[in-house]
């Protein structure tokens, strides 16, 4: 009986909010299949710490109740961390808000595991305790995570680095919002009533600010693909800024690197439209238009860069956007590609 | 600055737009779109012949405008793309997202 009404008040909350999230964002940012494999990385997180913890404790290395409230917030936000720094790292997150929906999916995996192994381990557990843990404790594991996410993907664009010392700070706070949780300071159910009030608005706020931020983004990165474009296919090439800079380079590179050096700007300008095309027709609500060419548009940029090689790259700099959104874009293009 | 002029030909309401389609004349083009469909105009094609910059709150606008008409059942297409516009709406698959004709002329033959 007790497994009737547990499993459903301990997963439900966090998988619906986590729709929320997922629904919510108006962009759709991250796809279906990404927030799965969030999830199962949230998952296997879970199992690690599992191990862990039961070597830690069985062994007489540290009292079960020292680990749960001191040790578990760092291990567990640590684990938790980890997929949220490859994702940020290989620029598969373009803003706050897929961070944050990134993070909070990893989190609600890791709750998921932890929450159907509370199920068979505690005997005659009360529907309060499944209250606690479904709207508190899965949901702080969810928030915490999409913490690291958010100050990380804030501060790795603040500094244009993706070093680890960018997500320590979120990895810090995390761990702090567990521990203080892990407390018990408040009564368990004013406990969970906090988490369910503080992380919605939290929220809020991060979607306010990344939606403020894209638009921004897409509007001046747009604009100013569209000039590149325009002194590209002018016809006068060599009395433009693109064409001057490159007549410079001429005593530097070999006659065929600069040819594709020019075509490389040309790809990067052209994909770079494409993926913001792509955001401006989601946001409508509308599916975007599959482009059959688009593989063979990423081999052809793929065999220009191989030909550039780093110092061609170098040398385009002034011209080529490189930031991590610029980067980010490029992915998300080929992630459409593929759905 | 975008101007907008408003002209019917062949039961359709032909809108020039002339200048530039940015972040800033965007919204005043979706409100004034809004109110021509709201007055009937419901057969609407975008004469870009004249247009001489787009951005991507534009092409928001753009789409916008065509789901307001496509809301009450009316009717949208887009003529007299060129230069620069014209490799915006083809890059970005704009271009087959509606209806899309070489000039205002050819667009009224065709519909």
């Amino acid at each position: 009986m007790s497994e009737i009404v547990g499993l459903p008040l301990s997963l439900v909350p966090v998988l619906a909010f986590l729709a929320a999230l997922f629904f919510l964002e108006s962009y759709r940012l991250v796809r279906f299949r990404a927030v799965l494999e969030a999830i199962l990385a949230g998952a296997l997180a879970a199992a690690a710490c599992f191990l862990l913890a039961r070597w830690l404790i069985g062994r007489g290395l540290v009292d079960a109740g020292v680990y749960a409230r001191y040790a578990a917030p760092a291990i567990e936000e640590t684990a938790k961390a980890v997929f949220v720094v490859v994702l940020i790292r290989r620029e598969w997150v373009g803003f706050m808000v897929d961070a944050a929906i990134f993070g909070f999916a990893i989190g609600a995996g890791f709750a998921l595991v932890e929450n159907v192994y509370f199920l068979t381990a505690v005997e005659n557990p009360s529907p309060l305790l499944w209250c606690v843990r479904g709207f508190g404790t899965a949901v702080m594991h969810g928030g915490a995570t999409a913490i690291v996410g958010i100050v990380s993907k804030a501060l790795s664009d603040l500094r244009q680095s993706q070093r680890l010392w960018v997500f320590l700070p979120g990895l810090g706070l995390a761990a702090a919002t567990h521990a203080v949780f892990n407390q018990f300071v408040l009564p368990p159910l004013l406990e969970t009533l906090v988490v369910m009030v503080a992380f919605p608005a939290l929220i809020a706020v991060v979607f306010s600010r990344s939606e403020h931020l894209l638009q921004g983004w897409l509007e001046v990165g747009f604009g100013s693909d569209v000039e590149l474009l325009e002194m590209i296919k002018s016809g006068e090439l060599k009395d433009t800024k693109v064409g001057e800079y490159l007549l410079s380079l001429q005593s530097r590179f070999p006659r065929e690197v600069l040819g594709d050096m020019l075509s490389y700007l040309q790809m990067r300008v052209e994909l770079s439209l494409k993926a913001k095309a792509i955001l401006i027709v989601q946001k409508a609500g509308m599916e975007p238009a599959k482009d059959p060419e688009i593989g063979d548009r990423f081999k052809e940029l793929r065999y220009l860069e191989r030909s550039l090689g780093v110092t061609g790259k170098l040398a385009l700099s002034p011209f080529l956007h490189t930031s991590t959104r610029d980067l980010w874009q490029l992915h998300m293009l080929q992630e459409n590609a593929a759905a | 600055m975008l101007e907008l002029k408003l002209r019917s030909e062949g039961g359709w309401s032909v809108v020039g737009l002339v200048g530039r389609l940015d972040v800033t004349a965007a919204p005043n083009f979706e409100r004034q779109c809004d109110e021509w469909i709201g007055a009937g105009h419901t057969r609407m094609i975008l004469d870009f012949s004249r247009l001489e910059y787009i951005s991507s709150a534009g092409l928001s606008s753009i789409i916008t405008a065509a789901k307001a008409l496509q809301a009450v059942g009316g009717r949208f297409a887009i003529a007299g793309l060129a230069g620069v516009i014209k490799e915006v709406f083809s890059i970005t698959g704009f271009a087959t997202l509606f209806p899309n004709y070489p000039d205002v002329e050819a667009a009224l033959r065709a519909t």
